[in-house]
């Protein structure tokens, strides 16, 4: 009889285990999933660079060092991965892409002093297109927080968290709130 | 805490007629209307006879090709960031069916009076279209229409116009990638009903049969409030369904437009 109870004790100890392990397993790939939106959103971003760049050449030639300065960004931020999604992992992505941005930033104010670089067609879709992307990877990296969010709180959470280090689940990082993300300026109708 | 709360007093008192569609929620977006309209004109600037036909060639848009195109006008954002308002209020609706197939047009007028908002001296507009429409309405086409179509009337505070056109013209673009008629989801639905009619006939059949086994518990099949989407569907799981695009930039030369060269183009006037 007392073997019959040891067994059953084992058995739901054990499928309460599997249990958390595949949620801590569901979680995980839910994670993978809001950052592969991010790097698409931010991919999307790098390829848009080198159209922008040389539309702006056409106008602006002698800006040479901003122009640089962009494809120099992108180039680095290209190299850098969110690898495992550990927190030093996603502030490094968050830091190379803010160089991105930052540069961007310097770039579309060098622009203001083109008034036919900014009648420009071919240049006012680009910038929609850049600004429409800039739109998606704030909603991506909101994405991406939330559910990083809900994985680390639920890994961390007694008695989940046995479970997540016996299997080796890690914490996740976050994105910082994006400084460099201006907005867009105003412009009077 | 204390001043969103104070705001939106101030806009129910503004606004006797929409009163109770503010509400003081944490998300500070108003409730989707009941019944659904399409045309939500929170600022009061459209006419009631052009809002209603407005609404009514949305509507039969709606029915013949299946997207839908909802505006929303606001006498103030609370000073919130154009796109992101109005990517939270699109996904807080549902605008679109299932493909996310949604355009939310969205106004925030002129309003100087309004002290409180720091941005109330500008005209802010975006079109934001759901992911199914991505394609169809990419973000420089969406600028230029804010830009060479709306902007000549943005610029005059001549809203109806603005809107209006900017309606045929995102339904031109829209019609060509997505067209399929309303009733083809209902149709699906349809069998499905079916499928579980014959299933829980079946079901009955079997329990009847067997009398004596003395059938527990009878397994009501029904399936809880499905009613399809009529106006405003789109399944609550998915949280992109309205994305970020196009916010404003002003050119002088208002310019075509690139339109697809179907010919079914809607009238939207």
């Amino acid at each position: 009889m007392k073997k019959w109870i040891i067994i059953a004790a084992v058995a739901v100890v054990v499928f309460w285990c599997v249990g958390i392990y595949n949620s801590l397993v569901s979680k995980d790939e839910g994670v993978k999933t809001a950052w592969s939106q991010v790097e698409n959103v931010y991919q999307r971003r790098a390829d848009l660079i080198p159209n922008l760049v040389s539309t702006v050449k056409g106008y602006a030639a002698h800006e040479k060092g901003t122009l640089e300065g962009v494809m120099e960004a992108r180039g680095k931020a290209m190299g850098v991965t969110g690898g495992n999604l550990s927190e030093e992992n996603v502030a490094a992505y968050g830091k190379a892409q803010g160089e991105v941005s930052s540069a961007l930033n310097r770039l579309l104010m060098v622009v203001e002093n083109y008034p036919d670089l900014k009648a420009n067609q071919n240049f006012l879709d680009l910038q929609a297109q850049l600004e429409g992307t800039e739109n998606r990877i704030a909603e991506a990296r909101r994405g991406f927080n939330e559910v990083a969010k809900e994985y680390n709180t639920y890994m961390r959470t007694f008695p989940n968290n046995i479970i997540a280090g016996m299997f080796g689940f890690q914490q996740k990082g976050y994105f910082e709130a994006d400084e460099d993300a201006k907005k867009a300026p105003k412009v009077e109708f | 805490m204390f001043r969103p709360f104070l705001l939106t007093l101030a806009l129910l008192a503004a606004l006797p007629l929409q009163a109770g569609l503010f509400d003081s929620s944490k998300d500070g977006l108003p409730e989707s209307p009941d019944p659904p309209r399409l045309v939500n004109d929170f600022a009061s600037v459209i006419p009631a006879y052009q809002r209603d036909s407005l609404e009514r060639v949305l509507v039969a848009f709606d029915d013949s090709t299946s997207n839908q195109i909802c505006i929303v006008t606001m006498p103030t954002l609370d000073g919130r960031e154009i796109v992101e308002y109005g990517t939270a209020l699109g996904n807080k609706w549902g605008v679109g069916s299932k493909r996310n197939n949604g355009v939310l047009i969205l106004l925030k007028i002129r309003n100087p009076q309004l002290e409180s908002d720091p941005d109330a001296k500008y005209v802010d507009v975006a079109i934001l279209p759901g992911r199914g429409l991505e394609g169809a309405i990419p973000d420089a086409y969406a600028a230029r229409i804010i830009r060479n179509i709306m902007g000549p009337y943005l610029r005059e505070d001549n809203y109806v116009p603005a809107l209006t056109e900017a309606c045929a013209e995102v339904m031109a673009l829209a019609a060509g990638e997505i067209s399929e008629p309303r009733d083809g989801e209902e149709e699906e639905d349809g069998w499905e009903l079916l499928f579980y009619i014959i299933l829980i006939i079946i079901v009955l059949v079997l329990i009847t049969r067997r009398k004596h086994s003395g059938g527990s518990g009878t397994n009501t099949g029904s399936r809880g409030g499905f009613g399809g989407p009529i106006i405003f569907g789109g399944g609550g799981s998915s949280s992109g369904a309205v994305l970020p695009v196009a916010s404003v930039a002003l050119a002088a030369a208002p310019s075509a437009v690139a339109a697809p060269t179907d010919g079914s183009r809607p009238v939207c006037r």
